[in-house]
């Protein structure tokens, strides 16, 4: 209780709050912005929190990640394009009921779904964290390991269509992480004699690389056939909150806020299956399923509600187990540990006001968005005409300048650019970036981890069969490997 | 090249240098001293790392374009690709000469008529003085803008 009221203290200042709107208002901005995705704009941002304090560096970046899955319904509804990928099951029914030009009732139910699912899961994640965090206490060196094979397992297996590939992507993740002085023998690995490397690969030049650097280069490749920048042609009627139209759908709401949550904190579901998952039970519970496509508010209310609380369901895994699920979620624990905190079960021990105080901000940061978005909505959609080709110089400069900021080292810069390349490529080919860095952030854990077991068990591997909850991180990762390698052969089969 | 061959040559690069760095891995002195060397996980790691991309590069020749749909990167894709990291190499590299002022303001003056001349629909812009004008006053401000925020507000140093 002590620690929540001190954590108040933390968040209720004017310029904490101030700094959390800042970052929903840019989330909102960037969500809106087809192809900008929630990690990128973290990533973009990441740079601007390093001197702040962690509450409020947080903050601002969880009003991003609510503000940029908000934001993406913008163009979902207008142009039938979603500006994030969970925003992908909004367009089924958002952008019809636009198009008989009621675009503002849509974005006002977008609002308020949106709203509800994102306290729905800041409620949830305040609850149900902190015994988490009480029962991963109990994890050793030899639970961290199999813990990390779980997670990069998952995440491998569920970020592209290949298993070779997500493979490939998180191995090469892991490889970076070995790069520099090995912290148990002190020898240099993969340093080329570069004194920039000594102390590892910089988290920072390799997340904006590839989550924006990368998005800029794809850019640049596919408007070589330079179409013109997608105006709406939906004409903009009064949007404002519909909060009796949407909570008149209390079941939907609710059912997809659950779901949300849940799809949210299984390592590697993502965004776009939570919300058609959602869409897809609100079309069963329904008494009018036929509707459902045609513009039907059910359907927005269950995407919209579902893709925000998934939010908060992928920050439980990331704030107890230091394990993150997803893109943006990486990206955001990639500033927790910029900022020298390492998220897991030690951080609610050792840093319960920061803990709680994030757990405020992430309620403040939906508060924001709801009053931005009541007050602003169609600022958002003006966003949609700024000519996208001289946004990229923008926004290279913007990363050229964030990884700057942080030591000075030009060398970072260069390490940057070449990220993006390989990045470009990886999400080009369908290896993916996620698992990349899940693999950044995990190799370490799990290097360390493995030689701690080993040291305390005397060389003896079957340490990491014997301890049943190593053991069963390690069956469940076994089995979705198979099962995921089964589904692959499955459909490449030609009888399936 | 077609876009599955494409792929299969990004995989087989992807294969030699993790073949390469395995082979760098032997050097990595240290011993296990009860654990694990420090030269074992970046071995494990490279190894699997080839093997698995040359089975990449092995199913997208025998599968084709069941593999892999994507239409190709033309050539003048690749082109721009290029230029565009040039440029973009190059403002980093003068930003280590000449400072933060100079470098951003030429990037944001000279990276406009590029992205247009790259682009079909904008390409005839460049001939237009007015183009230039707005160009000229978009670097200005921009440079201003981010000069203002990140050297005098957040205190960065070029």
């Amino acid at each position: 209780m002590g620690d929540y009221v001190e954590a108040l203290g933390l968040v209720f200042q004017w310029h904490v709050l101030l700094v959390i709107g800042g970052g929903t208002l840019l989330g909102l901005i960037m969500g809106a912005l087809p192809g900008l995705t929630a990690a990128m704009a973290i990533a973009l941002l990441l740079p601007l929190t390093f001197g702040m304090p962690p509450v409020m560096g947080m903050g601002m970046l969880l009003g991003t990640l609510c503000g940029a899955i908000a934001g993406g319904s913008v163009s979902a509804t207008l142009l039938n394009i979603p500006g994030t990928p969970s925003s992908v099951a909004t367009t089924l029914d958002a952008f019809p009921m636009a198009r008989r030009g009621e675009a503002g009732r849509a974005l006002g139910i977008c609002i308020v779904a949106s709203f509800v699912g994102g306290v729905f899961s800041a409620v949830v994640l305040s609850l149900l964290a902190p015994p988490i965090a009480d029962f991963a206490l109990r994890f050793g060196p030899a639970e961290y390991f199999a813990l990390s094979v779980f997670g990069l397992v998952i995440i491998a297996s569920v970020s592209s269509k290949s298993l070779i590939k997500g493979l490939v992507a998180g191995l090469i993740g892991l490889l970076i992480a070995t790069v520099g002085t090995d912290p148990v023998a002190g020898v240099q690995r993969y340093t080329f004699n570069n004194l920039s490397l000594l102390t590892g690969v910089n988290l920072l030049p390799a997340l904006i690389g590839l989550f924006a650097v990368s998005q800029v280069l794809k850019d640049v490749v596919d408007y070589f056939g330079g179409g013109p920048v997608e105006h709406s042609k939906n004409k903009m009627d009064h949007a404002r909150p519909r909060w009796l139209e949407t909570l008149r759908y209390w079941k939907v709401l609710l059912s997809s806020s659950v779901i949300g949550t849940i799809v949210g904190a299984i390592p590697g579901a993502g965004g776009s299956i939570g919300s058609f998952l959602s869409y897809d039970q609100a079309k069963k519970m329904s008494k009018t399923p036929e509707k459902f496509g045609t513009g039907h508010p059910e359907g927005i209310v269950a995407s919209e509600s579902s893709n925000n609380a998934l939010v908060g369901g992928a920050l439980i895994p990331m704030l107890t187990l230091g394990i993150p699920g997803e893109a943006a979620t990486a990206v955001l624990m990639g500033g927790l540990m910029i900022q020298g905190i390492s998220p897991g079960p030690t951080l609610f021990t050792d840093n319960g006001s920061i803990i709680y105080g994030i757990f405020i901000a992430f309620f403040v940061a939906n508060i924001f968005m709801l009053l931005i978005q009541w007050f602003g909505i169609r600022m958002f959609v003006k966003v949609l005409q700024v000519p996208r080709k001289l946004l990229m110089a923008l926004i290279l400069m913007f990363c050229v300048i964030g990884v700057y900021a942080v030591d000075a080292d030009i060398f970072n810069v260069y390490l940057m650019l070449g990220f993006g390349g390989l990045g470009y490529f990886l999400n080009r080919y369908d290896f993916g970036t996620a698992p990349v860095i899940l693999g950044l952030i995990l190799g370490p854990i799990a290097e360390s981890n493995i030689r701690r077991a080993l040291m305390l068990s005397g060389g003896d591997w079957s340490v990491l069969v014997t301890r049943p909850i190593s053991l069963v991180f390690l069956l469940v990762a076994a089995a979705f490997l198979f099962f995921t390698l089964w589904q692959n052969r499955r459909q490449t089969t030609p009888h399936s | 090249m077609k876009g599955h061959l494409q792929e299969a040559v990004f995989s087989l690069l992807l294969a030699l240098v993790a073949a390469f760095l395995c082979v760098s891995a032997m050097d990595i002195p240290g011993g296990a001293h009860g654990s694990i060397a420090p030269a074992t996980f970046p071995s494990v790691i490279t190894f699997i790392i080839a093997l698995l991309a040359i089975l990449n590069v092995i199913a997208c020749i025998l599968k084709g374009k069941k593999a892999n749909n994507l239409p190709a990167i033309s050539r003048q894709g690749f082109l721009n690709l290029a230029l565009f990291i040039v440029l973009s190499t190059a403002y980093v590299w003068v930003i280590s000469m000449a400072g933060f002022l100079v470098s951003t303001f030429l990037y944001l003056l000279l990276m406009p008529p590029f992205i247009c001349l790259i682009s079909t629909d904008r390409k005839g812009h460049v001939a237009k003085p007015a183009f230039w004008a707005r160009v000229t006053v978009f670097a200005l401000l921009g440079t201003g803008i981010i000069y203002g925020v990140f050297v005098e507000l957040l205190k960065v140093r070029f």
